[in-house]
């Protein structure tokens, strides 16, 4: 009864997670993608550029909301789903928690309303220092953020002292080593999500309205941002895996698959592992190649699934997420590379892209939130049954609720979920097909 | 009081793990206070579009879209406050709340995602957002009751019944109804203005008895409370308490029923009698719980964080305060008064 709980609490919680993180690389990319854009719109003769800024501009101020909507949430099951957590952790989480808060209130007292209600009435210039700053603040909380679930895969800086931890040093907890992977990584999604959906929205346009050249500037900056973003992306793996050899032994086993211990390990690129038998099904393997995933133990011996007790993710979600995040990622470095050889390899325009092909890039406008909800599968599941790694473990701080109230609770929650996000797919629809009308709000009037 | 408390702690009052929990608890109250009645009116609002002609839920909608986005980050700013600052009691208190803060959190995310979807939605969409906001706004008003049933039994299994929980989301509903009524009176004076005061009329007797009956639950329910307030040097402030809510209340009765009839004196009035019964009720319900987190178990100093890790939610707190006043009264300014209608965009070429 419990393991059951404990995964609805679980998928409860990667549910919330990750709608929060849909929107919040699109906020993240977007504010760094609106800044290039505003900055291009400035000086004379280039206010081709204002219109694309403006229907950017408002496909953020969505993800913004939803982001902030979705923050609340994900704040409320640390504590209602996990309540035993903050306990242990506080003295760790207090510092990045404020400033969490304190960067994101700041930010959107002080320049969010400027950037996306005062385009008209600032200066260009002011405008443009607003944007910079609002891409500064996301940045900043993102960061925050991160540290602290970083630092759960890496809980360095701190002491476990009766059971809590004691902050030792804030600087080696905020520079924690599982950081600079998992920070790369969630640049490289970040990047890859506004990519494909810039590069989406402004085929479409090119396509409607052959005229429009700022959709054919938005492309190849889409592009741009698509191979930039690939391979962060691909490094950020690189270094992901080399960090869970390192840091998430159990974690790396799984992903490699490896049942047993020994001197040589067979990469398993495809299969179903068995966990009731602790075999690989079906499998396509690269002899003698799984060592790149996986740890060593000092003897030369690849650490396989046994030497941990049981204390080991479930192997085939862990082996399943990561495939699919690397299978995505292939098929979005085909794509970018298909449309690379169009433009540049060819010369052809972009209005000319065949049918087909085109319906591909406007089909693959949100490619990257199947990419990024399986990184944070693999991240949160293949970190199991740890909460902080090594230390804390998720079912000595899982919350004494019922399966049925999870269960209902999980499932209301899947509603809210799956109707907004329904709702900002078919705003983003109607903004990529007719523009945007401006929305005003005047303080104190209405 | 002070002294008192430091000397069963066995701290200075000068010392910091004796002043940083106090301040920081302060500041929650705070934000609380602020999230109650500033979300509040809007929660409220949210509410009455049930009952609202399909005409007039656009204008309801519009009236609150200055504040909104202000409105709306109370509620994150107390709890992450909360989580960051006291995460012991945070842990304690959150265990036995799961109902109202999932309600909570459920309703957070439909109103704020659902308003700001109406706002850039096509017309042909906006009713659809319009109800999703009215049922958030109905899930965090019924939270708030059952959260409040749950705090004022002190998570006690035997009095936080679920038919009691079912009372107080009652009467949560309603003050909340008052609230958004009272504002609506004050910022609109077209034909929503009878329309909303017959709402608030209907709704305030429930407000008054859902105030009696926390008191109850709280001063019989919690051996402690009882004593605190029963002690004889306090009579004269209970005395004072009642006295002044029951005016409030008979004056804010007499108020919606002139304003229902289309009087068109004293507009704000209600709106400031119904926040000073949240005040009221609030200050009670926290002078009641203080110096504890969780009541008669974990006070504010066992919540806290040690002061190592406390000092940097305070600096965090004190970069973030001239902040939080100049935008807060930047935006709230003028908000006792009737709305002022829209300024048409000035025409710029560039």
């Amino acid at each position: 009864m419990t393991h059951t709980t404990l995964w609805l609490a679980q998928i409860q919680f990667f549910a919330s997670v990750g709608f929060l993180l849909l929107f919040l690389v699109l906020e993240l990319g977007l504010a760094w993608g609106l800044l290039v854009l505003r900055a291009l719109a400035m000086g004379q003769g280039r206010v081709q550029w204002l219109p694309a800024y403006r229907l950017w501009a408002r496909v953020f101020a969505l993800a913004v909301a939803l982001g902030f909507a979705a923050s609340v949430p994900v704040l409320v099951q640390t504590g209602t789903l996990w309540p035993g957590l903050l306990a242990r952790i506080g003295e760790v989480s207090a510092p990045l928690l404020a400033g969490l808060i304190l960067s994101s209130f700041v930010f959107k007292a002080c320049f969010l309303g400027g950037m996306l209600f005062g385009e008209r009435r600032l200066a260009p210039p002011v405008h443009l220092a607003m944007v910079a700053m609002v891409a500064l603040g996301v940045t900043v909380s993102a960061f925050c953020f991160l540290a602290l679930v970083s630092w759960l895969q890496a809980p360095t800086g701190a002491l476990m002292v009766d059971g809590r931890y004691a902050l030792t040093n804030l600087a080696q907890v905020v520079l924690n080593p599982a950081l600079l992977p998992h920070g790369l990584w969630l640049a490289g999604l970040s990047a890859l999500s506004v990519a494909f959906l810039m590069m989406s929205v402004s085929c479409g346009q090119a396509r409607r309205n052959p005229a429009d050249v700022a959709s054919r500037g938005v492309f190849r900056m889409g592009l741009g941002l698509a191979v930039t973003g690939l391979l962060v992306h691909s490094l950020a793996m690189l270094d992901v895996v080399r960090f869970a050899a390192e840091h998430q032994p159990a974690k790396a086993a799984a992903t490699a698959a490896l049942w047993e211990s020994g001197p040589r390990a067979d990469l398993l690129v495809l299969g179903w592992p068995d966990e009731a038998t602790a075999t690989n099904r079906l499998g396509l393997t690269w002899p003698g190649r799984g060592g790149g995933l996986l740890a060593e133990d000092g003897k030369g011996h690849w650490r396989g699934l046994d030497q941990f007790s049981g204390m080991a993710p479930p192997v085939a979600l862990t082996f399943w997420s990561f495939r699919l995040c690397v299978f995505i990622s292939l098929l979005l470095a085909l794509v970018t590379l298909a449309n690379l050889w169009w433009l540049y390899g060819r010369r052809r325009d972009l209005a000319s892209l065949p049918r087909l092909w085109s319906g591909l890039n406007r089909g693959l406008g949100l490619a990257g939130w199947p990419l990024l909800l399986s990184a944070l599968a693999w991240v949160q599941f293949g970190a199991y049954p740890y909460a902080v790694q090594g230390t804390v473990t998720l079912s000595e701080v899982l919350a004494p609720q019922s399966g049925v109230s999870l269960f209902a609770s999980g499932l209301a929650w899947l509603l809210c979920q799956g109707l907004l996000i329904l709702g900002f797919v078919q705003l983003l629809r109607h903004v990529a097909h007719h523009g945007v009308v401006p929305v005003r709000r005047q303080r104190r009037r209405a | 009081m002070m002294q008192t408390l430091s000397g069963a702690l066995g701290l200075a009052t000068h010392d910091a793990a004796f002043w940083m929990p106090l301040i920081l608890v302060g500041l929650f109250f705070l934000t609380t206070v602020a999230a109650t009645i500033l979300d509040g009116f809007d929660i409220g609002v949210g509410c009455l579009l049930a009952f609202a002609l399909p005409e007039h839920r656009l204008r309801m909608m519009s009236l609150l879209g200055p504040w909104r986005d202000a409105n709306g980050f109370w509620l994150f700013l107390g709890l992450g406050l909360l989580a960051a600052a006291f995460p012991t009691g945070w842990s304690a208190i959150m265990e036995h709340l799961f109902l109202p803060m999932t309600l909570l959190a459920m309703g957070v995310l439909l109103r704020t995602a659902a308003f700001e979807l109406r706002l850039r939605a096509p017309q042909a969409l906006q009713a659809r957002w319009v109800k999703v906001f009215a049922l958030g706004s109905w899930l965090m008003a019924l939270s708030h009751g059952v959260l409040l049933a749950r705090l004022a039994g002190a998570f006690a299994p035997d009095v936080a019944t679920p038919v009691l929980a079912a009372v107080f989301a009652g009467f949560a509903f309603a003050s909340y109804a008052v609230l958004g009524a009272s504002w609506l009176v004050m910022r609109e004076a077209g034909p929503l203005r009878p329309l909303a005061a017959q709402w608030g009329r209907q709704a305030v007797r429930w407000v008054a008895a859902g105030a009696v009956a926390v008191s109850l639950v709280l001063g019989l329910a919690n051996t402690g409370v009882f004593l605190k307030w029963g002690r004889e040097a306090q009579w004269g402030l209970i005395g004072c308490v009642w006295s002044s809510l029951l005016i409030i209340f008979v004056l804010l009765e007499f108020q919606l029923g002139c304003l229902a009839r289309g009087s068109r004196h004293l507009a704000s009035l209600p709106f400031l009698l119904v926040v000073c019964i949240f005040l009221v009720v609030m200050g009670g319900v926290a002078y009641s719980y203080f110096p504890y987190l969780v009541l008669d178990n974990i006070t504010v100093w066992d919540g806290a964080v040690p002061t190592r890790s406390l000092m940097w939610v305070l600096w965090a707190a004190l970069l973030g305060l001239p902040v939080a006043l100049g935008f807060n009264v930047w935006v709230y300014w003028g908000m006792l008064g009737p709305v002022r209608p829209a300024q048409p965009p000035p025409f710029i070429m560039r």
